[in-house]
């Protein structure tokens, strides 16, 4: 009879646990300061700086101008594959980035890769408070590599404007002025 | 185990046979520039089921297609525009992708200008000079050259020495800068009775700056009263260029006043030195 | 009789017994820790360690407590169960399931441990004991310890397969009994620690004695030990391969603990514990460590002690029993202290000890209440004097115990553990928002909810509450739990919190979510700035210029390892109910079940008198006490007693009571003693203070009348402060009635004041949105200028002193720091503390300090720079500094100068605290020393205050050192002084000049 009655309680008890029960998952954003840029952490390309702007930068604010700098191509090499900006949101402006979550589809990715080997900054515009940098990207090596295995190495030149928002520097407005071929696609 | 190796050898046959190469689609209306929303790309295409991703110079995307047997239609259309450049068109069917390469244009879009002043705030204490830099770009964020094909211009403005905000060459609230007023040059000092109520009523003002703008409100001012040992210290703020204090008349009688903003200060007042 | 009395028990077998043990805690304990838990001391710690668990299984850093620390500090399986179930059932659920589970596993441990020493019914007693038991009850309900019930449960359960293995040399028994160590060694390491030699030991010693029936009979200093000795040693390869096997599971099971403790072990000064105190003279650790636990064991100790003496195979249990009462007893007697030595000591919370006694002691408990229920010892009182007299002391005794259990589980109401619960989803909306999480924040009078406000949030705390894994060195050396009960650690917390407060920018700390106005001076005159009161009452602080937490690399921790955390403990749980299912239908039915056959069919008097008294006495004395003290007590039998609870009630904000110890009568009433409270009250004494002491010295004393002079020691965050008055008093009908102090308040003069503010709004973003403030929305740094920096040497302590003025248009905040190079290339930064405006109007000045401390004049600690650092940002609040400030210096001698001072109050509200900052010059003008003195009442609208300004004056042992250059900084950028400097007009120029540094409570700001 005992065991009847205890069996009883767990029933119940267990009936009122299950009615409770749904599986809670947990849509936290982790804090900025734990969020691991793996892509600019693995990218490394050549970059040299030429100030050719009234105001002029320091030495600290041309290592982070750098630093950013490679982060945003290793983004944009990252967005040209895979359409998803929400990755790379911390390397635009809101303005810029708005634009990109309009057009982003689902899908699979892309199967040409782009990967960027040199830059040669000329900063155009340094504003007094350091906020806001314009500049030419001049011979920038861009390899375009395609799903057959051939790849394309094109020089660049790009017009790009960044503003420091936040802790870091973020693309504004772009102008792909020309890319031409190192030598033609077979 | 034999089943298992005879498995592996029919699923891996299987794949083999479904893998076929197809013939690379023509391009009927082949261009080296597409404009969005405006050109549609036209190919014969092998009889398959085809799908198309766009590579543009910053953001893959996916037109639509339209098949009609062998042929089909490419139709780029994204919700907002796409950064101009380079494009790769992929059309992609059965494991076999084809690529196609064609510069990517807007059509013609609105475009805005940004004007950054800096300093945004600057007084009249120090230099006037203001560094403006000017950029425009279309609704996408693609850079557009400003007069003189140049994409960025950088001037230096020297703004007159009168206060109050002003609209940079957007017009846009966000973009206005200030000009504030400096440290006041002079502190006139005054007293009158108020007789009924045995109070000393003390005025300072006007309080201008060297260019004769009013000095902002809520300025410090310090107003100093010595009587003997006795010292009174009594902490104030301007409005509308002038500061008021009101005291009861056995407290300052007799004593000497001087006010104070930052370094600069009053002459010194006798407040009714008969009393 | 007797026949129906063993019939009565024959129904009610042991297994019987402990399915109604199982379903009793069910009821019982299932429902109530759900209402009991939010009250306890640790639930919520052992919940917050579930959520870092149930978001990052396999990552051992948390970064949300301290500056981040390991996971691995503790061992991980209750947590990492909770976590499991949460990911089902809300938290709070998930840790009430996880509770009622481990409890009812602890009820079958009871049981399955008792049946090594006595018969089944006993063993279904002791489980209905377990459900029972004070210190049962308050190890899960007063202190939430259910990492401490988990190891527990699964230890006992153990305990019979160790037994059986010694005495059988089964290795199947071996596997089991390893089984259950391991989950016991992946819950709580200090059980697994201390349970060896406490609770395996003894049991050894039992499976020895057991296993040859002739040593229990041999004399105890005679062949006893010889042969247990030589027993022993046949046993040798059972007992050195399970002591082994425990030893390399302990290790490997929770290797990243042991590793984590060899490499970061804990370096800190020692946590004051209640269970350390000397219980008869701090009787609230007494009770609660000590009575409450162990009140039943003590009632029951004759029983205990002849039964545990009895015979030779309870000797280890005798010495285990013995031993944790005695170590159980912390600092009343000093030798837990010897024996454990001072390290040991101090670091332990020995209420554990105690706690393992009255485990020890439940087999005991449960034979002797056999007995008396239902067996010799009722015969024997039957026989002596009736059954009536048996139903009532047995009735009695049972009904004052469950009495006493009822208190317990009203602790809380008695004696509030807790503040009241805070919601927290008003802390959260606002650390979601806003990017406010890229900053470290603190809680105030959370007290342990700081704990469930960190598992619902992912923002970072500077503070916490596991207290071995603190590393921070403002804390560690410090005698203090947390930062956000500081007020109640005295001195030591309130110095560490200060710490925190200033140096805020170290630690990127930038939000104070104050529940306690207590610490507003202190957050006031640090610097912080209120800045909206959430919907939760909660009222939020905020530092200006403080950075950013920046992205670090977390204490790395081998990968394997990483793995082993996530894995290992868990797979223990599983192997252990893999391996009792296995047995249970695979083993045990061809087993001899474990079931001792000693029984004590005698109990001397001397045992039975005082075992069956005791409990009712006890039990109803300790209740009526309580009684006594809450609703009897005479609290007005004379004029010391009456002043006391007076200031008690004062103390607690209970004015309606404290009111009842007026002198009654029509002349004064609640109405006017409320209305001039309200009036006359206000300030840092009492509105923002704690009564921390109070001496009473009687002037005169007659049968009816008496005068006594009242010193009260109050702590504020400001430091003590004391207030002396003179109190007459009367005698009316055998009580003592304070007799009302005549208020003599201030009149203004006018019926209705005005005052013009000019208030200031920052815009902040206008752009509406979650991305970072964009270039046109970035405020510019506002300007400020130093008039003076100076190095001042006074005796020995260096300081840095100055004057700096807002030179902007809009009112500022500032953050100063020095920073300190030395010889050997390091460096330290200095920050001032309340000797210094953080806020100023536009236009203003103000005087600083920043206290260097004492520094080294040669070899590697010489100074040879010091940066003075400054940082501004727009503030819109606390820049009203105080009223019009009239001071006049009436005593001037060589090293102290006093002023009479008036500040008169313009404003609409009360300037709560009147304060002014005092700066010392020297001939020449320069400040060498800057000082912050406040006033204890508050100044109300259109009235003036009058105080004495004491000043200690350093102009004879201060020097200026100008032989080491002060580079100036603001907002970055290297600057020099001002050329002009300010000219108060005072002539002859002052020495000590006055400035007003007022705290207005009233949130004119937040309207």
């Amino acid at each position: 009879m005992t065991r009847w009655i205890f069996i009883g309680f767990l029933f119940l008890a267990g009936l009122l646990l299950v009615s409770m029960a749904r599986i809670r998952s947990s849509h936290s954003v982790v804090p900025y300061f734990l969020r691991y840029d793996s892509l600019a952490l693995n990218a490394s390309p050549q970059i040299d700086i030429q100030v050719n702007s009234i105001e002029k930068p320091d030495k600290a604010q041309l290592e982070k101008l750098e630093k950013d700098y490679i982060a945003i191509w290793a983004h944009l090499n990252y967005l040209y594959q895979h359409p998803n900006p929400r990755p790379s949101q911390e390397r635009f402006t809101e303005r810029f980035y708005r634009n990109l979550a309009k057009n982003y589809q689902k899908g699979e990715a892309g199967s040409i890769q782009r990967k960027d080997s040199q830059h040669h900054l000329f900063i155009k515009t340094w504003s007094r408070d350091g906020l806001s940098c314009n500049l030419l990207d001049r011979d920038a090596q861009l390899t375009y590599l395609f799903p057959d295995g051939s790849s394309q190495t094109v020089t660049a030149t790009v017009a790009v404007s960044l503003l420091f928002q936040g802790d870091n520097w973020r693309l504004d407005a772009i102008r792909f002025i020309n890319e031409t071929p190192n030598q033609p696609h077979l | 185990m034999k089943w298992y190796r005879l498995y592996i050898v029919t699923a891996w046959l299987s794949i083999g046979c479904s893998q076929k190469t197809l013939e690379k689609p023509q391009w009927l209306n082949a261009t080296s520039s597409i404009t969005i929303g405006q050109d549609s790309l036209y190919f014969i295409v092998p009889e398959a089921n085809w799908s198309a991703s766009i590579s543009t110079p910053v953001q893959l995307i996916y037109p639509d297609l339209v098949q009609n047997e062998d042929e089909l239609v490419v139709i780029i259309k994204p919700i907002g525009g796409i950064i101009e450049g380079m494009a790769f068109l992929t059309l992609e069917s059965e494991e076999n992708q084809f690529i196609y390469s064609f510069q990517l244009k807007n059509p013609q879009k609105v475009t805005q200008l940004t004007d950054l002043r800096t300093p945004k705030t600057l007084s009249t204490d120090s230099s006037l000079v203001q560094q403006q830099i000017l950029y425009r770009f279309d609704d996408v964020g693609n850079l557009i050259p400003l007069a003189g094909e140049s994409y960025f211009e950088e001037k230096y403005i020297e703004l007159l020495p009168e206060t109050g905000t002003f609209q940079s060459e957007t017009g846009t609230p966000q973009s206005s800068f200030y000009v504030e007023a400096g440290t006041v040059v002079d502190i006139p000092l005054s007293y009158s009775l108020d007789g009924p109520n045995h109070q000393i009523r003390i005025q300072t003002g006007p309080l201008m700056d060297r260019f004769d703008n009013k000095i902002a409100d809520g300025t410090h001012i310090l107003f100093f009263f010595q009587r003997g040992d006795q010292r009174i210290k009594i902490e104030s703020v301007t409005e509308d260029a002038f500061a008021t204090l009101t005291v009861p008349r056995e407290m300052v009688a007799n004593s000497k006043l001087v006010a104070s903003i930052a370094q600069v200060s009053s002459q010194t007042l006798n407040l009714l030195p008969n009393d | 009789m007797k026949n129906q009395d063993q019939l009565l028990w024959s129904e009610f077998l042991g297994k019987r017994l402990l399915l109604v043990a199982l379903s009793l805690g069910l009821l019982t304990h299932g429902i109530i820790i759900y209402f009991t838990l939010p009250q306890t001391y640790d639930a919520y710690v052992h919940m917050f360690f579930a959520d870092h668990y149930s978001r990052f299984w396999f990552e051992p850093w948390e970064y949300r407590w301290y500056t981040g620390f390991l996971t691995i500090s503790y061992p991980p399986l209750v947590h990492q169960l909770i976590a499991l179930i949460s990911k089902v059932f809300p938290l709070k659920i998930a840790f009430s399931i996880y509770s009622i589970a481990i409890y009812e596993a602890l009820i079958l441990g009871i049981y399955r441990f008792t049946k090594m020493f006595y018969s089944k019914q006993t063993a279904g007693v002791a489980a209905i004991l377990a459900v029972v038991l004070s210190s049962l009850v308050e190890t899960l309900h007063v202190y939430g310890q259910v990492p401490t019930l988990t190891g527990l449960a699964f230890l006992l359960n153990a305990l019979p397969f160790m037994y059986q293995y010694i005495k059988s040399s089964d290795w199947r028994y071996l596997l089991m009994s390893l089984a259950f160590i391991s989950v016991t060694v992946s819950s709580h390491h200090v059980t697994a620690i201390f349970g060896m030699v406490f609770f395996i030991a003894p049991a050894i010693l039992m499976a020895l004695v057991d296993g040859n029936p002739d040593l229990g009979q041999k004399k105890l200093f005679g062949r006893f030990i010889p042969d247990l000795l030589v027993m022993a040693w046949k046993k040798k390869k059972e007992i050195l391969f399970f002591g082994f096997s425990v030893i390399i599971l302990t290790i490997t099971l929770i290797f990243p603990y042991w590793y984590w403790s060899r490499t970061d072990p804990i370096s800190q000064v020692s946590i004051p514990h209640g269970s350390r105190d000397n219980f008869l003279e701090v009787t609230s650790s007494g009770l609660v460590f000590y009575i409450i636990p162990l009140l039943l064991i003590f009632a029951l100790l004759p029983a205990i002690s002849f039964l545990i003496t009895r015979k030779k195979r309870h000797l280890g249990w005798a010495v285990s029993f013995y031993l944790c009462l005695l170590l159980g007893s912390g600092g009343t007697t000093p030798l837990p202290k010897m024996m454990l030595g001072e390290t040991a000591f101090n670091i332990l919370t020995l209420d554990r000890f105690g706690f393992w006694a009255s485990i020890i002691a439940i087999p005991y408990i449960s034979h002797f209440l056999l007995a008396f229920l239902g067996g010799s010892v009722k015969e024997f009182w039957i026989q002596k004097f009736g059954e009536t007299s048996h139903f009532l002391i047995l009735g009695f005794s049972g009904f004052s115990y469950l009495l006493f259990l009822i208190y317990i589980f009203h602790l809380a109401s008695f004696r509030p553990l807790q503040p009241k619960a805070v919601a927290i989803e008003p802390i959260i909306n606002f650390l979601n928002r806003d990017d406010h999480m890229r900053w470290r924040y603190l809680t105030l009078g959370f007290g342990d909810q700081m704990a469930w406000l960190s598992s619902n949030t992912l923002a970072a705390t500077i503070d916490g509450n596991y207290h071995s894994a603190r590393r921070l060195p403002e804390m560690t050396s410090r005698a203090v739990e947390r930062l956000e009960n500081a007020k109640y650690l005295m001195e030591e917390g309130m110095a560490s919190l200060d710490d925190f407060l200033t140096k805020a920018e170290k630690y990127q700390l930038k939000y104070v979510f104050s529940n306690d106005r207590y610490y507003d001076p202190l957050l006031f005159y640090s610097g912080w700035n209120r800045t909206i009161r959430l919907e939760n009452g909660i009222m939020v602080w905020e530092k200006g210029n403080i950075s950013t937490i920046q992205p670090t690399r977390p204490t790395e921790l081998n990968p394997f390892l990483k793995k082993a955390w996530g894995i290992l403990p868990l797979s223990t749980l599983l192997c252990a109910v893999g391996l009792t299912v296995l047995y249970l239908f695979h083993f045990k039915k061809s087993q001899e079940e474990l079931v001792s056959q000693e029984a004590a069919r005698f109990f001397p008097r001397l045992v039975i008198y005082p075992s069956a008294w005791l409990p009712f006495i006890l039990f109803s004395g300790f209740l009526m006490y309580q009684i006594y003290e809450l609703l009897l007590v005479d609290e007005q039998k004379d004029p010391t007693t009456t002043i006391y609870s007076h200031f008690d009630d004062l103390d607690f904000q209970r004015f309606e009571e404290a009111f009842q110890f007026f002198k009654p009568g029509p002349e004064y009433s609640l109405d006017q003693y409320l209305l001039e409270k309200s009036v006359s009250d206000g300030g840092l004494l009492p509105s923002f203070a704690k009564l921390d002491d109070l001496q009473i010295d009687t002037i005169a004393l007659t049968a009816t009348a008496a005068e006594m002079n009242v010193k009260s020691t109050w702590r504020t965050s400001l430091g003590p402060r004391v207030k002396e008055e003179l109190m007459k008093l009367e005698k009316i009908n055998q009580h003592w009635y304070i007799i009302p102090p005549k208020v003599f308040l201030q009149i203004p003069e006018e019926q209705v004041i005005s005052y013009t503010y000019t208030l200031f709004k920052k815009m902040g973003k206008r752009q509406i949105s979650s991305f970072p403030t964009v270039k046109d929305d970035r405020i510019k740094k506002p300007f400020a200028g130093f008039y003076q920096a100076n190095l001042v040497l006074v005796e020995d302590e260096l300081r840095l002193t100055g004057e700096l003025i807002n030179a902007d248009n809009i009112p500022i905040t500032l953050a100063m720091k020095a920073v300190v190079t030395f010889k050997n290339d390091s460096s330290e930064t200095f920050y001032p503390k309340r000797s210094f405006h953080y806020n100023l109007a536009p236009k203003a000045s103000t005087f600083f300090e920043i206290p260097i401390g004492k520094q080294a004049d040669s070899g590697d600690k010489e100074i040879i720079d010091i940066s003075l650092e400054l940082e501004t940002d727009i503030s819109e609040r606390g820049y009203i500094r105080g009223g019009e400030l009239s001071y006049q210096l009436t005593s001037d001698t060589e090293n102290k100068a006093e002023f009479e001072a008036t500040m008169k109050n313009p404003f609409t509200g009360e300037i709560t605290i009147p304060g002014v900052l005092l700066a010392e010059k020297d001939a020449s003008g320069r400040i060498i020393q800057v000082d912050l003195w406040t006033h204890s009442q508050s100044i109300r609208a259109g009235l003036e205050g009058r105080f004495l300004i004491p000043f200690q004056k350093v102009e004879n042992q201060a020097r200026i050192l100008e032989h080491l250059p002060i580079s100036l900084m603001i907002n970055g950028q290297e600057r020099q002084l001002l050329d002009q400097k300010p000219n108060d007009g005072f002539s002859p120029l002052e020495r000590i000049s006055l400035l007003p540094h007022c705290f207005l409570a009233q949130e004119i700001y937040l309207q």
